[in-house]
């Protein structure tokens, strides 16, 4: 039998949010939150240049995709540049993440994960030590894409 | 019909048929006053204030014009280079033009509309008179009209019977013969037929490939049968089919720093064809208290055009435009019979005609590579040195669909009220025109990213969709003359409208945008500073009616004496004037933009003087055309001359003809023909930074004739002036058409 807990949301996020993403993460038998369906965050992007700067991109988004199994997920960033020399912007895709939830929020991981970019893989940024979490409607994220680590927060998007 | 006899002198007595009056003609021809043609408006244009420069059989002839770009100058203001091929027909008039889609004056051959301007350049052949009338007609005559009408009457079995045949030869290996019988019946009945064809080598070469560029070849038939059913009922129909092929588009690349224009160049095969069919009915119903009148008409044009899009040896893109159209015209008249102060005119007119066009634009190597692929890897090839995108494809085909139709009614009104010496005009035109377009463009490549793709990828790009344009236009007229006898001064006030329409020449750059940004998206890509934001479709698309209020004053003297004068000023204020611009970047795409608002103002003068054997005569027009608002979102051009209209068009010319005595081995009579043509100066761009200055031609003739035979030595630009009638700016490449050189010729003919 199922039971019932309230996930607490901070008073900053609106009572749409709070819908939005009760129906976008479900409660399975164990208690724990699956996300069922992709879910968009807007935030600040810190990429260390490595010489004694850091690069901070705001208002990037990020996309969160559940596979259709297990507790696996893709982060999608979207149009993102991870140098002021970048002419580009870029998507990029960070597949095979594993998450896991407790009654709270959601915690992420992954390691030696090749990203997906311009038609394919770039080992070159090879994503490690990837970790964060999803909760109250914010997402925060580290991880070293390739010999440059990264940062990122955000919020919800509607 | 008889022919009167003496030195093929004819008596050209038309004014009853045609609406005019008599011509002082060389060859004069007489005509039966019955016959009836659906000329213009049933003949109204006898009273209605218009300045009309009429260019006769004889001046044609003498000045050896042979297409209507010939008759530059004849008329004050009246300007159409000679550039591009024969599909292109620019003509300007007092400072308003359109270098493509709709024309700013409408053409009538035979009271047949040739609503399609691509169809404007075609080979004069047995033409009796051009009567270009100045100045707005759309009261009278609709849309495309904000310049004046251009009305052509070929010759008339009823105005001649025999046979008429020549064959002419000149350099540039130029060739024409042609031959035509006009006969008559009986008293009701007039049939004509006749043919023709041209050729030549042409007067440019293309250096890439040395071979001839404006190469030229056509034919044609026209049959025309005139029947007077009786007394009160007469019909009249003319049918022609032309068909020409020929090389074109000899453009040849500038050096800006020496500002001189090299000889063609370019790889492309490049060239122009066209079939048309022309066929009209009209006729002339007298009536009690009126006189009905009326045409219907129908014509097709199959044509098409290959095109070097860069004009440059090197393997950017080529266009090919296949065009099929059909057009049905109506137009009926019923006007007022009676000599009374009050003379009306009611008419009705409607048209449609449907337009297919397929206009595929293949992308080959050097327009792959320099214009797409450098584009999308100038980026990447910072972040991913040695690494690049590809496309599979050596060549591909932008695709492009249009289906076009596009109809017209309209009714309108005039009236002529005489009151002593003045005489007052009113009309008013409601038109109502709607267009529909269809287009469906699409391309298929395959890309592949270096560094992280080991296939090729297809990209689709799709572009379908509609668009539909309405306009409902009141076009009304006023006008003023006083007659003093040997003086008449007139006054009017018109309203010209052009119509709007649609970029079709632009989808082949939009589509390539959108195939880019596809292909991008695709990648994940995003430019940050891209060369390829798109273009809004709905903006771009389709441009608006061109309006202008014209007003005129001036005065016309005629004597006994063999002197006449006109002398006329005109102020035109122009709103959303449509110009045709290339848009930025690395773009090849033409389209009209409404321009703002424009001024034109200046004045045109005609005299002639008849003294005997000799005849002068002079045409002088002067416009100051400039931009009273125009900004295009990067530049304001207000004060700036509109380009490519000719501040100032000249013609004067002299004829002196000696008769012989009667002698078995002297000509019947000798005509000395000399004229001179002046255009300029044209500024070539909003910028007024480039230009041609005042340029003239001197042509002459000289014909021998004895009866039956006439032969006659020809020359044009004697003095091989050096000119440019075109410049255009394609993929930051400068362009220039120069004019033709010394061109020179002989011709025989025969009237039996």
């Amino acid at each position: 039998m199922k039971t019932f807990k309230t996930i607490k949301f901070s008073v900053i996020i609106a009572f749409a949010v709070v819908s939005f993403f009760a129906s976008s993460c479900e409660k399975d038998d164990n208690e724990q939150i699956v996300i069922t369906q992709d879910i968009t965050f807007s935030g600040r992007m810190t990429v260390d240049q490595l010489d004694g700067t850091n690069y901070t991109v705001n208002g990037v988004q990020i996309k969160i995709e559940p596979a259709t199994s297990g507790n696996i997920l893709t982060i999608e960033m979207l149009q993102v540049s991870f140098s002021p020399k970048m002419p580009v912007k870029l998507d990029m895709k960070i597949q095979e993440v594993m998450y896991y939830s407790s009654s709270k929020k959601i915690i992420i991981s992954g390691n030696n994960i090749i990203p997906i970019a311009m038609g394919g893989e770039f080992p070159a940024y090879t994503i490690t030590n990837l970790s964060g979490e999803i909760e109250n409607g914010s997402i925060t994220l580290s991880m070293m894409c390739g010999n440059y680590p990264l940062t990122y927060s955000g919020t919800l998007q509607l | 019909m008889n022919i009167v006899s003496g030195k093929l002198r004819i008596i050209f007595v038309c004014n009853l048929i045609f609406g005019m009056t008599a011509l002082p003609a060389f060859s004069q021809i007489k005509i039966d006053s019955v016959i009836v043609t659906g000329y213009l408006k049933g003949g109204i244009l006898e009273e209605q204030l218009v300045p009309i420069s009429k260019i006769n059989l004889q001046k044609l002839e003498n000045e050896n014009v042979t297409a209507l770009k010939g008759l530059s100058g004849s008329a004050p203001n009246f300007y159409i280079p000679d550039y591009g091929s024969r599909m292109t027909s620019s003509v300007y008039l007092r400072g308003i033009g359109a270098r493509i889609d709709n024309p700013v004056i409408g053409l009538y051959v035979d009271g047949i509309p040739y609503l399609n301007k691509n169809n404007f350049d075609f080979d004069f052949f047995d033409i009796r008179s051009v009567d270009i009338l100045r100045g707005p007609q759309s009261s009278l005559f609709g849309r495309n009209t904000i310049g004046g009408v251009v009305n052509i009457t070929t010759l008339s079995p009823f105005a001649y019977q025999g046979t008429k045949a020549s064959i002419g030869y000149g350099n540039g290996n130029s060739f024409s013969i042609q031959a035509s019988q006009y006969s008559k019946c009986n008293d009701r009945l007039g049939i004509s037929a006749g043919a023709y064809y041209n050729s030549s080598d042409g007067f440019y070469t293309n250096d890439f490939s040395h071979n001839d560029l404006d190469w030229y070849k056509g034919g044609g038939v026209r049959l025309r049968l005139q029947w007077i059913k009786s007394a009160d009922l007469s019909f009249d129909n003319s049918f022609t089919i032309g068909y020409l092929e020929q090389g074109g588009f000899p453009y040849g690349k500038v050096d800006t720093l020496t500002w001189s224009a090299s000889n063609p160049n370019y790889n492309d095969k490049s060239g122009y064809k066209r079939f048309t069919v022309s066929e009209g009915v009209s006729f002339k119903k007298n009536l009690d208290k009126y006189i009905l009148t009326g045409i219907i008409s129908y014509q097709y044009t199959d044509d098409k055009m290959n095109m070097d899009q860069d004009y440059t040896p090197d393997s950017y893109f080529s266009l090919i435009q296949n065009q099929k159209e059909h057009t049905i015209y109506q137009d009926i008249v019923l006007r007022s019979k009676e000599d009374n102060r009050w003379k009306w005119l009611n008419g009705a007119s409607c048209f449609f005609k449907y337009l297919d066009m397929d206009a595929p634009v293949t992308f080959k190597e050097d327009g792959i590579d320099r214009l797409i692929l450098a584009n999308a890897n100038k980026g990447l090839s910072l972040m991913f040195p040695g690494e690049e995108i590809k496309i599979k494809e050596e060549n591909f085909v932008i695709n492009s669909f249009f289906k076009i139709p596009t109809y017209g009614v309209a009714l309108y009104h005039h009236s002529f009220f005489r009151y002593g010496k003045w005489l007052f005009e009113a009309g008013l035109r409601l038109d109502c025109e709607g267009s529909h377009l269809r287009y469906d463009n699409g391309a298929d490549i395959h890309y592949l990213f270096t560094m992280t793709m080991s296939e090729y990828r297809e990209i689709v790009t799709k572009l379908k969709g509609n668009e539909n344009l309405l306009f409902i236009e009141i076009l009304p007229r006023v006008a003023a003359s006083y007659n003093t006898g040997n003086y008449k001064i007139f006054s009017s006030l018109a309203r010209g409208y052009k119509a709007g329409g649609y970029n079709t020449q632009l989808f082949s750059d939009i589509l390539q945008n959108q195939m880019m940004e596809d292909m991008m998206n695709d990648l994940g890509v995003h430019l940050t500073n891209s060369a390829y934001s798109a273009y809004n479709i709905a903006d771009v698309i389709t441009y608006k009616p061109e309006y202008c209020l014209d007003f005129e004053l001036g005065v016309i003297y005629s004597s006994n004496t063999g002197f006449n004068f006109n002398l006329l000023f005109f102020d035109i204020i122009c709103t959303n004037q449509q110009l045709t611009i290339f848009p930025e970047r690395n773009s090849t795409g033409r389209m009209m933009t409404n321009a703002g608002k424009t001024r034109s103002y200046g004045v045109e003068g005609s005299i002639s003087y008849n003294w005997k054997n000799l005849k002068l005569y002079g045409d002088y027009g002067y416009t100051d055309a400039r931009f009273i608002k125009y900004n295009n979102g990067r530049n304001d051009f207000s004060g700036k001359y509109v380009p490519y209209a000719p501040q100032q068009t000249v013609s004067a010319g002299v004829d002196y003809t000696i008769l012989a005595k009667n002698n078995q081995l002297l000509p019947d009579k000798i005509v000395i023909h000399a004229d001179v043509k002046g255009f300029g100066k044209i500024y070539w761009n909003e910028t007024n930074t480039l230009s041609q200055n005042f340029y003239t031609l001197l042509n002459g003739s000289i014909s021998l004739q004895k009866k039956p035979f006439t032969l006659e030595l020809w020359g044009k630009n004697l003095l091989s002036s050096d000119y440019s009638t075109f410049y255009f700016l394609s993929m930051g490449n400068s362009f220039l058409q120069k004019g033709k050189p010394l061109q020179y010729g002989l011709k025989f003919k025969i009237n039996i």
